[in-house]
């Protein structure tokens, strides 16, 4: 080829210009370099940046103009306003329009066929997922920098209080984080319907929770990341890891997508996520009982939202690994082999570890009842799949809108109950035993939790019945993929044997 | 030394479908190996299966001696893959494209732009190196994702329809960068349904029908390929009376004519033997038939593709039956693992 391109080279060609491809180093990973390069031109980012800057530039000045014109008011107050006004631009930005920039960013290359070029080089499916996510949190970033001068300057208006809002400004970047990477995960695996609803439910939800929630928040949000008691480095601790976990998870969501069915991403992402688990229950209990279980239960949803959706078939050589392990190896694949029959039995695992995790940790009779009817309710969406929709082609999907679906009716039902106290109406519907969420937080308060809670074992026992029957026939097809894998290990032992000889 | 391109026992099921049913086939190291079938034939499934995009219900393949299904990483640094349809990004020009596959590819520093400037060159890319890559013509656009496969200068080369939707002029350029590819030792395996363009190029083709090889053969056994009972057919031309060649064929066996022509006649002659075909031009001249042009009846890929298809349908008697590579262990369709067949990834 090299003597056809010198031939091929009309003499007057000018040279190519590589000095604007070489304005990155080498060292940045291809895929945030492309990402940078595109993402950086679209009009998106471009008109947010300049938007972001002109209304902060604009309100300081009136600020400014307002506090001159009456020196003698409280300009601490003006400050205040300033500080937040600042802060929810800010969180507008990062957290609402930039994570939706991310919603299309795996769909967009496997509708345009280009994800298949990208997987055949030496970009591993992860560090393609990554660098998607990197790029638009490096935009973020930017973002985030360019507010930090203003926010400074609010300072000079009085009434902030530098460390904690700074790390408020932080905060809110690493939920950005997180956010992105819910969408960009999202993006590879769940369906147009999936992805219209996130950006429109989703960013109405984020916009809703800034200003109803945390602008009126701030001062407490403000207060608690002064850090002046222990649980609360505790509970922004567990906020990390569970911020740092949503991110991995939902990366690995969409890596889990796009790489090869020979690449077990099951079996880390499934430990991770026990790990995760306890990691957060355990940092969170010392805050309270509630707090932790729901943050709990929030990490076993992610994983189940996985568990319950993996594709099932994966080729023998996933298996060899653990049958190195002897017959511990083949107890583990059982659990950790990727697809949904394995992963129905390592959902029962994670409700085991998280039933000792409450025991160990000293909890009442509710504890066992609120993280039963959390399980039963992560557990029903498969339930319905399993029986009314097996061969359904998305699964993610399906689960997804199950899931949200038994939410948003439990929500309307708890409401209904709290104003007109109809109990029967909650046990009519206890086939979805979130709905059963407030009856579990007023047994608190009574004598009698028990009924509750063996109703809450019998309908998560049964929704386990019939996930781990339907998943049978996968558990016992393993058993011919771990022959194979057998013979492959045993082929390659005579094989190194011979070559020996 | 094993083949670059081995299949065995190849299935790809999507549910009840059968894309892929059970094909085998060698494609030796530095042969251009040409893929024809209809729409939905199994061409692109089995392309994509050999180039580790999809996997396979059950079977092998392997390229240079290492598995496709276990070793996608090791396959994907020896192929190049040019796929019938993709889109290139936006806000990027010609040359960051090809940069940025050339850092994803692992090129750093002047190996990187040595790489860039080797395919731009071979591809004639260096005019558009500054074009938006997704507002070229197709024509562009083809040899662009020609020097994208060419970056890591791969050992195999799979192509599907590379020609597909391209003018004249951009075919005739295609087919002349395939020339070279093929003349410096790369193995191509190449779909298109342009059958005569396949013909020029090709050492080889594979007739897929259904999922399944139905012919494996050079083009030349295909243009003067023998009929259901292996019989060959000759044109002759005489200067004169045309009868001659009747007359001449009743008192000599074993040659019939199956039609008379203004000039001549259309001869069968029962094998392929040319030493036969030289004894009865031999015998013509001798015995005074003036005989002005003699040759073998050549026939278009396409026509040898539609008898091919048309001896499918009566039953596959005469077919040239591809080399048996299969081994015994094909699935049945009652196998669980079939119907639960999902494709890989996006």
């Amino acid at each position: 080829m090299a003597e056809q391109s010198s031939s091929q080279i009309p003499p007057d060609l000018p040279a190519l210009p590589f000095e604007r491809v070489n304005e990155f180093p080498d060292r940045l990973s291809p895929m945030l370099v492309k990402e940078l390069r595109q993402g950086m031109r679209t009009s998106s980012f471009v008109i947010l940046f300049v938007l972001l800057q002109a209304i902060l530039t604009i309100v300081l000045l009136i600020a400014s103009l307002l506090g001159l014109s009456d020196i003698t008011s409280d300009t601490s107050s003006a400050g205040r306003f300033v500080t937040g006004f600042i802060l929810l631009i800010y969180s507008l930005g990062v957290l609402v329009f930039q994570p939706l920039r991310g919603i299309s960013a795996i769909a967009t290359e496997v509708r345009e066929n280009t994800i298949d070029l990208m997987t055949l080089t030496s970009l591993t499916a992860w560090r393609i997922v990554f660098g998607k996510w990197l790029s638009i949190v490096s935009q973020s970033a930017l973002i985030a920098g360019t507010v930090l001068p203003y926010l400074i300057i609010s300072y000079f208006f009085g009434g902030m209080q530098m460390f904690p809002e700074l790390t408020l400004w932080l905060a809110l970047f690493v939920v950005s984080g997180a956010l992105t990477a819910i969408t960009v995960g999202i993006s590879a695996v769940g369906n147009a319907i999936v992805r219209g609803l996130l950006v429109v439910g989703g960013s109405a939800l984020i916009m809703g929770c800034l200003l109803f929630t945390f602008i009126p928040h701030i001062p407490h949000l403000i207060e608690m990341l002064a850090f002046t008691r222990g649980d609360q480095t505790l509970s922004v601790i567990a906020f990390l890891v569970a911020a740092c976990y949503i991110c991995y998870f939902f990366l690995e969501l969409g890596t889990t997508a796009i790489a090869p069915s020979s690449e077990n991403r099951a079996t880390r992402k499934r430990l991770i996520g026990l790990g995760v688990l306890a990691l957060c229950y355990l940092l969170l209990r010392p805050t309270g009982e509630s707090i932790a279980l729901f943050t709990a239960l929030g990490i076993t949803g992610c994983i189940a939202l996985d568990l319950f959706s993996e594709r099932a078939n994966f080729p023998p050589i996933v298996c060899q690994k653990f049958l190195r392990l002897g017959v511990l190896g083949r107890i583990a694949g059982r659990f950790l082999y990727p697809g949904w029959g394995t992963g129905s039995l390592f959902f029962l695992a994670l409700t085991v570890v998280l039933c000792m995790l409450i025991y160990l940790t000293n909890s009442n009779l509710r504890g066992y009842t609120v993280a039963l009817l959390g399980i039963g309710t992560l557990a029903f969406p498969a339930v319905i799949i399993q029986v009314f929709a097996r061969n359904s082609t998305n699964r993610f999907s399906s689960y997804f809108f199950i899931l949200l679906a038994t939410l948003i009716l439990s929500r309307i039902l708890g409401f209904l109950y709290e104003n007109l106290s109809g109990e029967l109406l909650l046990w009519i519907f206890s086939f979805i035993p979130a709905v059963l969420l407030p009856l579990a937080s007023q047994s608190a308060s009574t004598a009698e939790p028990l009924p509750l809670l063996f109703a809450a074992i019998g309908i998560t026992s049964l929704y386990f019945l019939v996930i781990l029957t339907r998943s049978l026939p996968q558990l016992g097809h393993i058993s011919t993929l771990e022959s194979e894998a057998q013979r492959g290990l045993d082929d390659s032992l005579l094989g190194s044997t011979d070559s020996e000889r | 030394m094993s083949a670059a391109i081995s299949v065995r026992n190849l299935f790809r099921y999507f549910g009840a479908l059968k894309a892929v049913d059970g094909i085998s086939f060698d494609i030796p190291h530095g042969s251009v190996c040409g893929f024809v079938g209809a729409n939905g034939a199994g061409k692109t499934t089995t392309m994509r299966m050999l180039a580790t995009l999809d996997y396979p219900t059950m079977g092998s393949a392997e390229i240079c001696g290492i598995n496709v299904i276990d070793h996608p990483d090791k396959v994907r640094s020896l192929i190049g893959w040019m796929p019938d349809s993709f889109g290139n990004y936006d806000h990027m020009t010609v040359l960051e494209y090809l940069d940025f596959y050339a850092r994803a590819l692992g090129y750093t520093g002047e190996e990187r732009k040595g790489r860039i400037e080797e395919v731009m060159a071979f591809a004639d890319l260096m005019p558009l190196a500054d074009r938006i890559s997704n507002k070229l013509s197709k024509g562009m656009t083809q040899r662009l994702c020609l020097g994208r496969a060419l970056l890591h200068d791969p050992q195999v080369l799979i192509m599907d329809e590379p020609a597909a939707g391209l003018d004249p002029r951009a075919r005739v350029e295609l087919k002349h960068l395939i020339r070279i590819l093929a003349e410096e030792g790369k193995t191509i395996f190449i779909s298109s349904h342009i059958l005569s363009e396949l013909g020029e190029m090709c050492d080889s083709l594979l007739f897929v029908n259904a999922g399944r090889i139905v012919h494996h053969g050079d083009a030349d056994s295909l243009r003067y390929g023998s009929d259901a009972t292996g019989g060959v057919f000759y044109d002759v031309q005489v200067h004169g009376n045309p009868d001659s060649v009747a007359d001449w064929v009743i008192l000599n066996h074993g040659v019939e004519v199956i039609e008379t022509r203004k000039q001549g006649a259309r001869l069968r002659l029962p094998d392929t033997d040319p030493a036969r075909a030289a004894e009865v031009l031999k015998g013509m001249v001798k015995d005074g038939v003036p005989v002005i042009e003699f040759h073998r009846e050549e026939r278009n890929l396409e026509d040898a593709f539609i008898d091919i298809l048309g001896q499918l349908e009566q039953g596959g008697a005469g077919l040239t039956a591809p080399p048996d590579l299969s081994t015994p262990d094909a699935p049945s369709a009652k196998d669980p693992s079939i119907s639960e067949a999902t494709p890989p990834g996006p």
